[in-house]
C-alpha cells in the first residue's frame, strides 16, 4: 500500500506539471525548435581542433610558424623629414605549403595620396562644422605619404616583379618557395614622414617651434612580411587604419644613421655603444646597469638643453641587433633627455628606459621608468619572466603606441610645468598599458588586425592589476589616493557601455574595423569580462594558473581567440563556454533581480493547491500517504495559528516522522527552521551570470550565498529558491557588492527599495 | 595602441549615444584633448523643483575660473564655492514658461577627475516649456561641446551644445 501510494505521490508531483501542459495545449501544437540554451558547449563557434591548434587550447604537434629576418639601414633627413632604407629580408617557410608568391605589408601607404582609408567612412553633410572642423576636413592640402619602392631584388640583384595593392605588396618569385626553404631578397624605399601631432597616425614627427627641432618617434617604416599561417593563410586584411598589426618572429640587425647630435633608442641591443656614447654617457650607463633602486641620468635636462641649440652636419650610425622580435620602432631627437633603471629577472639584468623632451618634465623624471619597472615586475609575475633586455618608454604628444621594447607615451605638463592630477595619471596609466603591450601582444602575438581585443583586452585587464599594484608600491605617488585610480577594470565602469543603444554595439568577437565604440569595445568590455572571470566566477587561483599556462603556451608564437578561450578552460577545469558566449560572442547584459518573496508555514491540512491535483486525478485524502504541507501567508490555508508553535507542533505527519526515526537527543540537536521563503529571482538581462545573494534576517545576521551561474541552466528567464530558517528573513539583495556589472540595481533588493536619487543623496549629505 | 578619438567624434552627433559616448570619451585612452560637459536637469514632482547636476573635467573648469577669478583657486577649497555660483548664474541659464529662474548651488564634489556641481530651482509648481542655455566654457574651450539631459516628467530631451549653438527647447 505504501509502495502504491508512493507511486500516485510521484505522478502527482513529478509528472502533473507538464500533463496539465500537455492536455492544454493538445489543440494547436507548438513548433519545435534548436538548442538555443546558453549553456550549450561552442563546438560551432570554434573552429575544429587539429595538428597545429589543440582541444586544449595548446601549440600543436605540428604548429609552425614562419621566421623572417631582416638586415636594415637606414637614414634619418631631419632637414626633409624623410626615411631612406634598404632591407634584406631573410624569409624562412617553416610551413607544410609551398608557396607561390610572397605578401609583404606597406603599412604607410595608408597615408598614400591615393589611400582608400580615407574613404571608407560614410556621413552626410553635417548641420554646421564648428571652423577648425571645417578646415581641417577641407582646406588641407593632400600629404604625399606612402612608400616609394625604388626596387625589389633577389640575391642575384635580379629585379623581381612586384604588385602592390594598397597597403600590400605581392612579390612574384621565380619558382614557388618550398616548405623548409629560404629566400633572401631586398628592397629599397623611401617616404616622407608625417607629422604625428596634426595628421595622427601611430608613428611620425613632433615639430617644437620654440627650438626649430624635432622628436621623431618612427614605426610601420619598413616592407614587412605578412603572417603565413594554418589559420590565416595569408593575412590579407589590408591596414585600414583600427585594426592594427599580424607580424612574424625574427632576428633584425638595423643601423640607423643620423645627425650626429641626435639621441637614439629603440627595439634591441646596441651593438656600438662606444662609438655613440661620450665617455660621461658611458660611465653613467655602467651606473646605471647597478641600480635597482631609481634611474640614473644618461642625459641630463641640462645637457639635453644645450643640445637643442646644436646643429651638427656630421652623422652618425646606432646599430641595434634584437632577437625574435615581430616588429622594429625608434626614436631620434636632439632633445631627449636619458634616464635608465635596472631590474632583475633571475639572473638577467634588464633596463627600464625613458626619453623625453623637456617639455615632458617634471612629470616624466619623476613617473616614467618607475612605470615602466613597476609594469615589467606587475605583468612577469602574472605571466613570464620579461624575455627581452630592455622596455622603453618615449614621451610622444598624444601617442599611445607600443613596439617591442619600446613605446610612445603621453602626458606633458602645462607650460609652466605644472600638470592636473588627470594628466599625471593618465601618463602613468598609458605607460602601464604600453609597457605591458610588451606581453600582449608583441610576444604572446596575437592577430591584432583580425582580433583587437586579444592584445587590447588582455593589456588593459593586466593594466588594471599593474595599476593597483604600482599604487600599493608608490603610496607616496598616488597620496592623497589610497588605490591607484584605474578608470577601467572595474565592473561598475562598464555599466553605461552595455546598457547603451543596441545598435551602435557589437559583440567583441568582431574585427576591429567593423566596431562602433573601439574603446569599450575591444578594450573596456573584455577587461572587465576577464576580471568579473577572475574575481567573481573563477576565483584567482584557478583564473591566475590557467592565464599564466595560455602565456607560457604561446609565448612567442599566435595564438587564436581558441587558443585563448580553450587553455583557459582546460587549465582550470572549469567549462566557460557559456561566458564566452554571453560577454565574448554576444551584446547581452546582466540584469538580474529579486522578483517577489513569498512567506510560508508548514500545516498538516491540505492545502487548495494540492486539493486541486487531488480532484483532477479523482483522489481522496486518505489515498495520499503522510504530507507535509505548505501554507502560503495570507492565503485560504494559512490562519494565525500556524504562526504559534513549532513546526512539529503544525504538521502531524511531520511530527510523527520525527518520533519514528531520531531519539529524542537527536531530534534536540538538529536544527528546525521554522520560517520558509520562496524566493523568485528573475532575469531580465541575457547573459546567465551566477546569482549572489545576500540574506538579511531580523536577528541583525546575514548571509552570502553564491548560486553557480548553472542556477539558470533550465529557465533562462526566473528560479525560485527555497529559503528554510530559524530565523525571519528581512531582506534580500542581488549583487550586493556590484561584482556583474549588472546594469539595472533597481530590481535588486526586496522589499523593493527607493530608486537611489543621486540628486537628493547628495543634498542629504550636504544639509548634514 | 591606445584609442583614437575621432571615431568617436564622429558618434558624438548622434544624440541618442550621447551619454554612452560620455563614459567613452572620459576614458583614459585618448589621444586628443577633448572638452565635454554632461549636464542633467530632472524635475522632482514631490519637492516641486528641478535638479541640476553639472559633471566638468576638473582641469578644464579649475582654468575657466583661475582665468576670470583668481589665479590660485583650487577646487579641493571651499573658497571656491562662491565663484562657481558666479560663474554659472552666467553662463547657465534655465527660463521655465519662458521666465528665467534663479538656482540655489547646493554644493559640489570632485570624482575621480570630475567635478560635480548641483543647483536647484525651487518652486516650480507647473511646466509647459522649459528653455536651456549652456555655454560652459565656451569662452575657454572652442571645442567645448556641453551635453544637456532634460527629465521633465516622462519626457526626455538631450542637446549636445556648441559655442555656436548653445540653447534649446522643451515644449511639454
Amino acid at each position: 500500500m505504501i509502495h502504491y501510494k508512493h507511486l500516485i505521490l510521484s505522478a502527482l508531483f513529478l509528472f502533473s506539471g507538464f500533463t496539465f501542459a500537455q492536455e492544454a495545449k493538445q489543440e494547436e501544437r507548438e513548433p519545435g525548435h534548436l538548442n538555443s540554451n546558453k549553456f550549450k558547449q561552442l563546438y560551432q563557434e570554434f573552429s575544429t581542433p587539429n595538428q597545429y591548434r589543440t582541444a586544449s587550447g595548446a601549440p600543436g604537434h605540428e604548429y609552425y610558424q614562419q621566421k623572417a629576418d631582416y638586415k636594415i639601414n637606414l637614414e634619418l633627413d631631419d632637414k626633409q623629414q624623410k626615411i631612406f632604407g634598404q632591407e634584406t629580408i631573410t624569409y624562412t617557410n617553416n610551413s607544410p605549403d609551398d608557396l607561390e608568391y610572397l605578401w609583404l605589408q606597406l603599412d604607410q601607404n595608408v597615408r598614400a595620396k591615393d589611400s582608400k582609408s580615407p574613404l571608407r567612412n560614410g556621413g552626410g553633410v553635417p548641420a554646421a562644422d564648428q571652423p577648425s572642423t571645417f578646415v581641417g576636413k577641407h582646406f588641407n592640402a593632400p600629404f604625399e605619404g606612402g612608400f616609394n619602392i625604388e626596387y625589389v631584388k633577389d640575391t642575384n640583384g635580379k629585379g623581381l616583379k612586384y604588385v602592390i595593392n594598397q597597403t600590400m605588396m605581392r612579390i612574384d618569385i621565380s619558382k614557388p618557395l618550398k616548405a623548409g626553404e629560404k629566400i633572401s631578397f631586398s628592397v629599397k624605399w623611401w617616404y616622407n614622414i608625417n607629422d604625428h601631432v596634426n595628421q595622427r597616425g601611430r608613428s611620425g614627427y613632433e615639430y617644437f617651434e620654440k627650438d626649430d627641432n624635432y622628436a621623431y618617434v618612427i614605426a610601420q617604416f619598413f616592407p614587412r612580411m605578412c603572417v603565413y599561417n594554418d589559420v590565416e593563410g595569408w593575412q590579407n586584411y589590408q591596414f585600414w587604419g583600427n585594426g592594427e598589426f599580424a607580424l612574424v618572429f625574427g632576428d633584425y640587425d638595423v643601423n640607423i644613421t643620423v645627425p650626429a647630435d641626435h639621441i637614439v633608442d629603440g627595439t634591441g641591443e646596441l651593438q656600438n655603444r662606444k662609438e655613440v656614447f661620450s665617455k660621461t654617457m658611458m660611465n653613467r650607463y655602467n651606473q646605471a646597469r647597478k641600480s635597482f633602486d631609481k634611474p640614473v641620468m644618461i642625459v641630463t635636462q641640462a645637457e639635453a638643453e644645450a643640445n637643442e641649440k646644436s646643429r651638427s652636419a656630421e652623422k652618425k650610425t646606432w646599430k641595434f641587433s634584437a632577437k625574435n622580435v615581430r616588429d622594429f620602432g625608434f626614436t631620434s631627437s636632439r632633445k631627449y633627455i636619458w634616464d635608465m633603471q635596472a631590474v632583475k629577472f633571475g639572473e638577467r639584468t634588464v633596463m627600464a628606459v625613458s626619453l623625453y623632451p623637456k617639455e615632458g618634465n617634471p612629470l616624466w623624471e619623476e613617473y616614467s621608468t618607475k612605470a615602466v619597472v613597476s609594469t615589467l615586475k606587475s605583468f612577469s609575475d602574472k605571466t613570464f619572466d620579461y624575455p627581452y633586455p630592455k622596455a622603453i618608454s618615449v614621451h610622444a604628444k598624444n601617442q599611445g603606441m607600443e613596439y617591442p621594447m619600446i613605446c610612445w607615451n603621453y602626458g606633458r605638463p602645462n607650460e609652466d610645468g605644472t600638470y592636473s592630477d588627470r594628466t599625471k595619471y593618465g601618463m602613468i596609466s598609458v605607460i602601464i598599458h604600453e609597457v605591458g603591450h610588451n606581453f600582449f601582444p608583441m610576444i604572446v602575438n596575437s592577430d591584432e588586425r583580425q582580433w583587437g581585443w586579444m592584445d587590447e583586452g588582455l593589456d588593459t585587464f593586466m593594466q588594471y592589476i599593474a595599476e593597483q599594484e604600482f599604487g600599493e608600491w608608490f603610496p607616496e605617488a598616488i597620496a592623497p589616493n589610497k588605490k591607484y585610480p584605474s578608470r577601467r577594470g572595474e565592473p561598475s565602469k562598464i555599466v553605461n557601455y552595455m546598457k547603451g543603444d543596441q545598435s551602435f554595439i557589437i559583440p567583441i568577437m568582431a574585427n576591429p574595423e567593423n566596431v562602433y565604440q573601439l574603446g569599450n569595445n575591444a578594450y573596456g568590455k573584455p577587461a572587465t569580462a576577464l576580471n568579473i572571470l577572475r574575481e567573481t566566477v573563477m576565483g584567482k587561483e584557478l583564473f591566475d594558473h590557467a592565464f599564466k599556462t595560455y602565456s607560457k603556451r604561446w609565448m612567442f608564437k599566435h595564438p587564436s581567440p581558441e587558443d585563448f578561450f580553450r587553455t583557459m578552460e582546460d587549465a582550470s577545469g572549469v567549462d566557460l563556454d557559456w561566458y564566452w558566449r554571453g560577454w565574448f560572442y554576444s551584446t547581452d547584459y546582466v540584469d538580474i533581480g529579486v522578483k517577489g518573496v513569498k512567506k510560508f508555514y508548514v500545516s498538516s491540512k491540505p492545502t487548495a493547491r494540492i486539493k486541486k491535483m487531488m480532484e483532477a486525478r479523482g483522489m481522496k485524502e486518505s489515498d495520499l500517504p503522510p504530507l507535509v504541507y505548505m501554507a502560503e501567508e495570507g492565503s485560504d490555508d494559512y490562519s494565525d495559528k500556524l504562526t504559534k508553535g513549532s513546526v512539529l507542533d503544525n504538521s502531524s505527519s511531520l511530527k510523527e516522522y520525527m518520533m519514528d526515526n531520531f531519539t529524542a537527543e537527536e531530534r534536540a540537536s538538529m536544527p528546525t527552521p521554522k520560517f520558509f521563503y520562496e524566493v523568485e529571482f528573475n532575469k531580465p538581462g541575457g547573459l546567465v551570470m551566477p546569482l549572489i545573494v545576500e540574506y538579511k534576517y531580523a536577528d541583525g545576521s546575514s548571509e552570502k550565498i553564491t548560486y553557480p551561474a548553472q542556477v539558470w541552466r533550465k529557465n533562462d528567464n526566473e528560479v525560485k529558491k527555497v529559503i528554510a530558517s530559524e530565523k525571519e528573513l528581512i531582506s534580500i539583495t542581488v549583487d550586493p557588492n556590484f561584482e556583474t556589472a549588472d546594469i539595472d540595481v533597481t530590481n535588486n533588493s526586496w522589499p523593493k527599495q527607493e530608486k537611489e536619487n543621486k540628486f537628493k543623496n547628495f543634498k542629504n549629505k550636504v544639509k548634514g | 595602441m591606445s584609442i583614437n578619438n575621432t571615431r568617436i567624434m564622429q558618434l558624438v552627433k548622434l544624440k541618442v549615444v550621447v551619454m554612452v559616448l560620455f563614459v567613452s570619451l572620459s576614458s583614459f585612452i585618448s589621444l586628443h584633448k577633448y572638452y565635454v560637459s554632461v549636464t542633467d536637469i530632472e524635475y522632482a514632482k514631490e519637492t516641486k523643483s528641478l535638479q541640476i547636476i553639472s559633471r566638468l573635467f576638473v582641469d578644464d573648469f579649475e582654468k575657466v575660473l583661475q582665468e576670470r577669478y583668481i589665479d590660485t583657486l583650487s577646487l579641493g577649497d571651499n573658497s571656491v564655492d562662491f565663484y562657481i555660483e558666479k560663474y554659472f548664474a552666467k553662463k547657465l541659464q534655465v527660463n521655465v514658461n519662458k521666465e528665467p529662474k534663479q538656482f540655489n548651488f547646493i554644493g559640489k564634489e570632485i570624482d575621480g577627475d570630475m567635478v560635480h556641481c548641483y543647483f536647484e530651482i525651487e518652486e516650480v509648481s507647473s511646466i509647459k516649456t522649459i528653455n536651456v542655455t549652456n555655454k560652459l566654457l565656451f569662452g575657454t574651450y572652442k571645442n567645448q561641446q556641453n551635453i544637456t539631459h532634460l527629465k521633465i516628467n516622462d519626457k526626455k530631451k538631450s542637446f549636445l551644445f556648441i559655442k555656436d549653438k548653445s540653447s534649446g527647447l522643451l515644449k511639454l
